[in-house]
């Protein structure tokens, strides 16, 4: 476990820093423009993990076990986010034979 | 002492057993029952009240019934106050009203709802008991409303008829605008006193300096209260109104007892009034002006009930004149006498209209002497004695009242001459046209029968000789009502005549020349009358003013009847329909509204949403940089 | 326990009446258990001896204060016989003038009657609140089942409007709660025991009269009531302006004299003028309503302005009168509303123009109306004129132009109501076919006339039960600065 931490450490934290906020930027912009509801689920994966990285590089070098602790949690909600998503896409593409999102806004009102 | 507990409890309880067992047994009591039996307890309360009167002792006695409201530091008893006035009082109620039920037995034979009519006038009866019998405001206040409503009910007796209604309504209306005077009034003496007994009052009210703010306003509520029941300026209009009720009713109610509670109110309450001179000087002047204005209006009536009317307005002018210059025995005997030949008349009109089969127009009558002749000679008396010929006894009472002013004011005097004139000539005119020449109508005049000339002939008689009960020193007498009264009435004993005996003997021969020279005129006129002149196209302003009646009711019509039926109209029309209820209505409409424009928002793009809420985090995130 | 009974009572009346629904038999079962409430009010009244009597006591949520306490003193007390002795009449009201399904109409009553019960015996403000609340409810049924034209938009109006005021009342409720010392408690003694400080008493008091202004009605937060009125079926009405209106004074004494005297002090020219003004307001619109449902509903606010601005005037005469006027105003409100729905039935609709000229076929009914009518002008010796004499006095105590406002109501009370008397009895006969008031409404209306007449003539009865609570209350307000 201790050579893991070193391990995380051997990289500046800013290097972390600027990849996750690359990598949340990606996810966000691509939740915001992409139709295709695969494609946002996967973003918003990708924001979450970014997030997960941040906080595991926080947690190591302030020698806080709290952060990881806290990844965990957003594995799992994460997941069940996931299998949700997973079956409105399903059930998406049986009713409307599409993967469109925007077709979901005749559920409003 | 319980002899005299129960008798005053009888006197009032008697006519209200008599509305309860009239008024619910009506369909039962076939044919005269009613009557017999409403006029047997009024007579029963007279020889109750005769009874108390023969045996009184110059004392007042309460009599408590029980405790009525009692709250906080108030203490108002059911309780009845026995003295000198009331009994004089109540014999005016019970003897005058056993006679005109009487009266009413014949009149009223034919009426279907002959039952109710009785009732209610049994509840007036009591009512006007418990007015005059009342030892504080509030169970006088109790009779004062309940002769209103009764009045209200009578005057509307003929229900079908949309005017009676509305005279019915008229007279309590404008009762209910005096009885704000009378209500205040009591609400300020009970504030000021603690108390609203009439005896503790007036041991109280000694302590208080003359024209003392607080005593006139009350004794001004009080007067209020008074000019409503007893019909003077401004809230006459509904007396002659009242007309529309049957004839024993106008009789009853209208001339000899309700309309005289107001006078009996400012006697009951002397000792205030005496304080108050501000207050006595409205009183006289506002007589004074009724007198004038009641005599004015009767000159060119052709209802012989109207002509009435506004003679009853006239004399209860006098009589508050009389008050005013705190003549109050006078005024009393005037009440009394005015009793006897008011409602004597009034029955006599009754008995002509009843014999006419209710014609009232008297230029419809005439050559009535002949086929009604006792009708004819009492009303030949009653006419006589409220013109003030000597020795009948109008004289007595309205010369008591004419000296007592021309000592306050001549000029009051001097106009009151001029009404007793007046009247005079209206009372002759109505007489020669009604009973001389020949008959003009196209009924068959008939006389009534004995139940309804016999009142008439008791009547008679008191007309003729009341005087005796007030004889003035001059002629002798010894002033026994004033005496009587005195024991019960402050400042009764007191009123001197200043007047020396030559210019009171004066005063008397120049009314009555003046009184006997109108008649004569009025012979002129009408004597011989036989056709009737049409009414002249152009009659001259003034009198046609005064036909009009001064254009009185106009003048509240325009005033207050319609703006108020505007108001009422408008305030609903506009005030709720239009502000009030939109207002709310609003509200509810403007959150519907911001919904709708809201909801706008809910594209259904999934994007815009997360858009906002990134927005919304960058805010967010904003706000704490720039805030830390 | 007898105070949790009179609450259970027609609470497990209602249970019975929705599970067994027995139809035919429904409006025997809710007599019956109005009555043995009414029974139980007597009893209770017989057995006051003029003190605060707590029958219940549970903790609930101590945490916020709240607390299931019930009891009752004079004021209470006096609420308890008006609630115990109507709510017979008004399920009588249902043998003659039905609506709809009686098991339901009958259960919602009942419902209403033991929130009412609930209201008047609450000795914590939360538990009020919450009876006050629930009051509500069955009422709002009723008018949206059975009432009548635009019957959904008044209801939701009326419903949302006197919600409103609930939530100001649940706001200052909470909010005095809170500033209690822990353990907080909301029981109106330890709420009275408060000192708030005056800055904060005098914007409390409007959170709290808010509620309460809104469900008498009074001027200007009326514009639920007249068409509620008018479209609610007749046992609705009662209801409503005969009792629930009742629980606006009622919270008054209890909420604003105990809680912040000194706010209601400092507004109460305010409220006087307000009150007073709606009073002549609505006095003066009666006059010339076309619809007699609608007049009598005016009458109502007219005399619901008087009782308000008596209250505020902060005398023994005051206090007194608008309590004993709760519950003539109580009587007559029953006895006129059920004239109209006897006169509606008979004529078909509650407007002017097909009425006049009835007394040639019912005497009876005109005799009745009339008896009904002395005590709504409040002739002398009917209930009303004690409560209106009484307020006049407290008036003229509090400042003699209020007084001068206040009596010119019975000219305008004389106006409006001899108006719709002659236009509902008097004038030629119409050719209509009506019968006269036959033995049920006999039976309905002269029990009631008789209380008005006996109460009017032996007022001490009545005055008796609040003259020493008001003296109380009035010494607590002695001590104020």
């Amino acid at each position: 476990m201790e050579n893991v931490m070193t391990a995380i450490r051997v990289v500046p934290l800013e290097h972390y820093l600027i990849l996750s906020f690359l990598l949340f930027s990606i996810g966000m912009v691509g939740a915001l423009v992409r139709r295709n509801i695969i494609i946002v689920i996967m973003c918003l994966e990708l924001m979450l993990n970014s997030v997960n990285l941040l906080l595991v590089a926080f947690s190591a070098y302030h020698s806080d076990p709290g952060g990881q602790v806290m990844v965990f949690f957003i594995m799992l909600v994460a997941a069940a986010e996931v299998t949700v998503g997973l079956s409105i896409l399903v059930l998406m593409k049986r009713n409307t034979d599409g993967v469109d999102m925007n077709i979901l806004n005749r559920l409003k009102w | 002492m319980v002899k005299l507990d129960l008798l005053a409890i009888l006197v009032p309880a008697l006519p209200l057993l008599g509305a309860l067992f009239i008024g619910f047994g009506r369909r039962k009591l076939k044919g005269n029952s009613a009557g017999m039996l409403g006029t047997a307890l009024v007579l029963g309360a007279f020889i109750c009240s005769l009874i108390l009167f023969l045996g009184r002792d110059g004392q007042t006695h309460i009599v408590h019934v029980f405790d009525w409201i009692k709250v906080g530091t108030m203490d108002i008893p059911f309780a009845f106050q026995i003295d000198a006035l009331s009994l004089w009082m109540m014999l005016i109620v019970t003897g005058i009203g056993s006679l005109i039920h009487l009266y009413s037995i014949g009149y009223m034979h034919d009426d279907p709802r002959v039952a109710t009519f009785f009732a209610q006038l049994n509840l007036f009866t009591f009512s006007m008991l418990l007015l005059v019998m009342g030892a504080n405001f509030l169970i006088t206040f109790i009779g004062w409303e309940g002769v209103g409503l009764c009045s209200y009910l009578l005057i509307g007796f003929w229900y079908t008829t949309p005017e009676f209604n509305y005279a019915g309504r008229k007279a309590f209306v404008m009762n209910r605008i005096g009885d704000v005077g009378m209500v205040l009034a009591m609400t300020l003496m009970f504030y000021t006193f603690g108390t609203l007994n009439y005896v503790d009052i007036m041991d109280q009210a000694g302590s208080f300096a003359p024209s003392n703010p607080l005593i006139i306003t009350a004794t001004l509520l009080l007067f209020l209260g008074a000019t409503g029941k007893s019909a003077q300026l401004p809230l006459l209009t509904w007396l002659p109104d009242a007309m529309a009720g049957p004839t024993p009713v106008s009789a009853l109610i209208h001339a000899a007892t309700m309309v005289t509670a107001g006078i009996f109110l400012v006697v009951r309450s002397s000792v205030l009034f005496e304080l108050a001179p501000y207050t006595q000087d409205v009183i006289l002047w506002i007589g004074v002006a009724t007198a004038l204005f009641g005599a004015t209006v009767g000159l060119f009536q052709n209802d012989i009930k109207k002509v009435l009317a506004y003679s009853t307005v006239s004399q209860l002018g006098y009589m508050f004149a009389a008050l005013g210059v705190g003549a109050y025995s006078a005024g009393m005997f005037h009440v009394t006498t005015h009793a006897f030949f008011k409602a004597l008349l009034f029955l006599a009109a009754g008995s002509v209209i009843h014999a006419l089969g209710g014609e009232q127009d008297i230029r419809k009558m005439g050559g009535l002497k002949k086929t009604t002749k006792t009708t004819y000679i009492t009303f030949l008396i009653a006419t006589l004695a409220i013109a003030g010929i000597p020795p009948l006894s109008g004289f007595f009472s309205k010369d008591g009242i004419l000296a007592s002013t021309f000592q306050d004011s001549p000029f009051a005097y001097g106009i009151l001459v001029f009404a007793a004139m007046l009247t005079a000539f209206y009372m002759f005119r109505v007489l020669f046209l009604t009973f001389f020449g020949s008959y003009r109508g196209t009924a068959h005049p008939h006389e009534s029968p004995k139940v309804m000339t016999v009142p008439l002939m008791v009547l008679a008689v008191l007309s003729a000789i009341g005087g005796a009960l007030n004889i003035p020193h001059i002629f002798g007498g010894h002033e026994w009502l004033k005496v009587d009264l005195g024991t019960a009435v402050e400042g009764v004993l007191g009123e001197h005549m200043a007047l020396s005996a030559s210019t009171e003997w004066m005063l008397m021969a120049l009314s009555t020349a003046l009184v006997l020279l109108t008649i004569w005129y009025t012979w002129t006129l009408f004597g011989k009358k036989t056709t009737l002149d049409g009414e002249p196209a152009d009659m001259p302003f003034l009198k046609r003013l005064i036909a009009k009646r001064w254009m009185l009711d106009e003048l509240y019509a325009v005033l207050f009847e319609k703006p108020f039926g505007w108001l009422s109209r408008n305030l609903f029309g506009i005030g709720e329909t239009k502000v009030a209820v939109p207002l709310t209505v609003g509200s509810g409409k403007a959150a519907h509204g911001v919904a709708e424009w809201l909801r706008k928002m809910q594209t259904g793009n999934t994007s815009f949403y997360l858009f906002g809420m990134m927005l919304g985090v960058v805010v967010f995130l904003l706000i704490t940089l720039f805030t830390a | 326990m007898e105070l949790l009974a009179l609450v259970l009572i027609p609470f497990i009346a209602a249970m019975l009446l929705l599970a067994f629904r027995p139809a035919a038999m429904a409006r025997g079962i809710a007599l019956v258990s109005t009555l043995l409430s009414f029974a139980l009010v007597l009893w209770l009244w017989y057995s006051w001896n003029g003190s605060m009597v707590i029958g219940v006591s549970h903790d609930w949520v101590p945490a916020w204060g709240m607390r299931f306490v019930l009891g009752y003193g004079g004021i209470g007390l006096l609420m308890l016989i008006l609630t115990g002795l109507l709510f017979p009449f008004i399920i009588g009201t249902g043998y003659k003038q039905p609506v709809g399904d009686p098991s339901l109409v009958n259960a919602l009553l009942l419902f209403c009657q033991s929130a009412l019960f609930g209201v008047f015996l609450a000795q914590n403000a939360f538990l009020f609140y919450v009876f006050f609340e629930l009051s509500l409810i069955p009422i709002f049924f009723l008018l949206m089942f059975w009432g009548g034209a635009h019957k959904r938009s008044i209801t939701i109006r009326f419903f949302l409007y006197t919600l409103l005021g609930g939530l100001a009342l649940l706001f200052s409720v909470a909010y005095v709660t809170l500033q209690t010392p822990v353990p907080h408690s909301a029981d109106f003694t330890a709420l009275a025991a408060l000192d708030l400080p005056m800055n904060v008493q005098v914007w409390l008091f409007w959170t709290m009269f808010l509620a309460f202004a809104i469900k008498m009605p009074i001027f200007p937060f009326h514009s639920w009531q007249p068409e509620t009125y008018t479209m609610a079926p007749t046992q609705g009405t009662m209801v409503l302006s005969a009792v629930m209106g009742k629980m606006g004074l009622y919270g008054i004494v209890v909420f604003l004299f105990t809680i912040v005297p000194e706010g209601a002090l400092h507004w109460s020219s305010w409220v006087i003028g307000i009150s007073l003004f709606g009073a002549l307001y609505a006095a003066v619109i009666a006059f010339r309503q076309n619809d007699f449902k609608r007049m009598i509903a005016y009458s109502s606010m007219s005399h619901f302005g008087l009782m308000c601005a008596a209250l505020f005037t902060w005398n023994a005469y005051g206090i007194s009168g608008t309590l004993y006027q709760t519950l003539a105003h109580g009587v007559l409100m029953v006895c006129l509303f059920y004239i109209v729905g006897a006169v509606a039935q008979r004529t078909g609709s509650t407007d002017f123009a097909g009425m006049g000229g009835l007394k040639t076929k019912m005497p009876r009914m005109a005799l009745l109306f009339m008896f009904v009518t002395a005590n709504a002008i409040a002739l002398p010796l009917t209930q009303s004129f004690v409560g209106e004499w009484l307020m006049y006095n407290g008036l003229w105590q509090w400042n003699n132009w209020t007084a001068f406002a206040g009596v010119a109501l019975i000219v305008l009370g004389a106006i409006y109501m001899l108006y719709a008397y002659q236009r509902v009895m008097l004038g030629p006969d119409r050719a209509i076919d009506v019968t006269d008031a036959d033995d049920e409404e006999h039976f309905f209306l002269v029990p009631l006339i008789a209380i008005t007449l006996l109460v009017g003539i032996f007022p001490n009865v009545i005055l008796h039960v609040v003259d020493g609570p008001v003296q109380q209350l009035l010494n607590s307000f002695t001590s104020l600065p």
